[in-house]
């Protein structure tokens, strides 16, 4: 299986535990999400597996990614497999890019950084098939833009899209669904289940119950705690936790607002 | 449009003043430095332009030779500190850790000191030379500057785009080179312009304080120190080398403040 998470304990060097006993696995193929209110942890259990986190945390337990354990591999071999076997798409798209380089050379060295030179025409053909297939128009202008000409949902699927060339087995999506509206989302949502179709696993984080209906499994967090984890159909229709079943009616409560 | 205008006239003037300084030699009418007892304190006239001051030197040559000191000691050094401090900064909050804290403490000690006290113990336990108030300069600004791109630098780190660097498998180096400090760069110009300006003035007020450079030597501080003498007698000695530290002073203010507003602009499109 792809990625393992086996007894994951994120702690603050001052002491104070932020994620504790989080295990869960992904199949190749399959989606799961990481459902929970803000704050519960589910950006750090994310970054933690992306090495992201400062030197003021402490990780315990494994991450097992291919049989080897990502906590404890040289950072020499970790470059290689961040960016290129696990992809990771951010929570603020709008900061995601750097303001001072055009979008197609940023993706242009995304796709460097782990392959060989491919001519310039043959790069350009790529990303703009990516891009369409994440439902963006007018791609030639896209890449010739600086991040700060476009808009957030734009900046949001180009950074999928970035992290789609590489062509990842694992793709973490932190809160990729907040800055798009309802209509993309629901695309985008189709989008995700088609990679994972195509053999992809996806980690997907979320606070909106709606877009984790359409992973395999639901792993429920609160305060760095894993509440209940099973079938995405099980947690929705018979929750056993007293939060899920907050979760939900706050979700429900939600939509009902809105219509 | 009015940030445009700043920029315009900021520039003119700047480029106006390195003309000058580059064209000294051509455009000043006598040498600087020859004394002519029987001018002392004459008028302006045909021959000299601005007239004479009280040792009988031609006040315009001096004035035009004065701007080589002026921009020729602050600029190449300030370029030299804020490339320094741009790759240490940017690196060293980027790195976070020890390396950042001892930069941190540096940067503290090195401000706690004035620069004037700074410039004075050089000039005192070293030499009495220009390669002392450089020194000093060098030390005192390389402290701000380092200062200011440290805190630009961390402001970027928090971004996304550099832990997004990160993960697509970017090195450190590669992070701070073509990410950070491109990024850092707008914010910086504008500090370093205006830090030219506080430079100039500095070194003008060592010379008028007679630290660093040689007596005679034709500065816009020393010049103003030199005429103090004649305040009543030649008023105008004052005012000549005052006008162009000013002026001089302004172009590199304005075009800081113009940046300043245009690149703040820019962030405010960019966040809408």
């Amino acid at each position: 299986m792809p990625l393992k998470v086996k007894d994951l304990k994120i702690t603050l060097s001052s002491g104070e535990t932020i994620a504790d006993n989080i295990s869960f696995q992904i199949e190749k193929g399959q989606m799961l999400s990481i459902v929970g209110s803000s704050g519960a942890g589910k950006t750090t259990v994310c970054k933690s597996i992306m090495g992201l986190l400062g030197a003021n945390y402490k990780t315990g337990g494994e991450i097992i990614f291919q049989g080897e354990n990502l906590l404890a591999l040289p950072k020499k071999k970790l470059r290689q497999i961040y960016g290129k076997e696990i992809c990771f798409i951010m929570q603020n798209p709008m900061t995601a890019f750097n303001p001072s380089i055009r979008i197609g050379k940023q993706l242009k060295k995304t796709y460097l950084q782990h392959h060989e030179k491919i001519p310039e025409s043959e790069l350009l053909a790529q990303f703009e098939m990516t891009l369409k297939r994440l439902g963006l128009e007018d791609t030639k202008r896209i890449l010739k833009n600086y991040p700060f000409a476009l808009s957030g949902g734009m900046l949001q699927r180009i950074m999928i899209a970035a992290a789609l060339i590489n062509r990842p087995q694992i793709l973490i999506a932190d809160e990729a669904t907040t800055a798009i509206d309802a209509c993309n989302k629901m695309a985008l949502m189709k989008q995700l289940r088609k990679l994972c179709e195509e053999g992809v696993s996806v980690l997907l984080v979320t606070h909106d119950l709606k877009a984790a209906s359409v992973s395999d499994q639901i792993l429920v967090m609160n305060h760095g705690k894993v509440i209940e984890t099973g079938k995405t159909e099980t947690i929705l229709r018979e929750p056993k936790e007293e939060y899920t079943k907050y979760l939900l009616s706050a979700s429900s409560l939600e939509r009902g607002c809105c219509s | 449009m009015k940030r445009k205008g700043q920029i315009i006239v900021g520039m003119t003037l700047i480029i106006l003043f390195i003309l000058l300084a580059v064209a000294a030699p051509l455009l000043a009418p006598h040498d600087p430095n020859t004394t002519n007892l029987a001018l002392k304190n004459a008028s302006p006239s045909a021959e000299y332009p601005l007239g004479c001051d009280h040792m009988g030197r031609c006040e315009l040559s001096r004035l035009l030779y004065g701007t080589r000191y002026s921009l020729g000691l602050s600029i190449p050094v300030l370029i030299i500190l804020a490339a320094i401090a741009l790759l240490v900064g940017c690196y060293s909050s980027y790195k976070d850790g020890v390396a950042d804290e001892i930069v941190r403490l540096l940067c503290d000690i090195l401000m706690a000191f004035p620069l004037i006290v700074i410039a004075m113990a050089l000039v005192s336990a070293v030499d009495n030379s220009v390669a002392s108030i450089i020194t000093a300069i060098g030390i005192s600004m390389s402290a701000w500057f380092l200062r200011m791109v440290r805190s630009y630098a961390k402001t970027e780190c928090q971004k996304e785009y550099i832990e997004a660097a990160r993960i697509s498998g970017a090195s450190s180096s590669r992070i701070v080179l073509k990410h950070l400090i491109p990024n850092v760069l707008p914010q910086f110009i504008v500090y370093f312009t205006t830090g030219i300006a506080t430079a100039i003035m500095s070194v003008s007020s060592f010379a008028f304080l007679g630290v660093g450079l040689i007596a005679g030597t034709p500065e816009w501080g020393a010049m103003l120190n030199e005429a103090r003498n004649s305040i009543y007698t030649n008023p105008s000695l004052i005012i000549y080398p005052g006008i162009c530290l000013i002026v001089c002073c302004a172009g590199f203010n304005l075009l800081g403040e113009g940046l300043r507003d245009s690149i703040g602009k820019e962030d405010e499109i960019s966040a809408s």
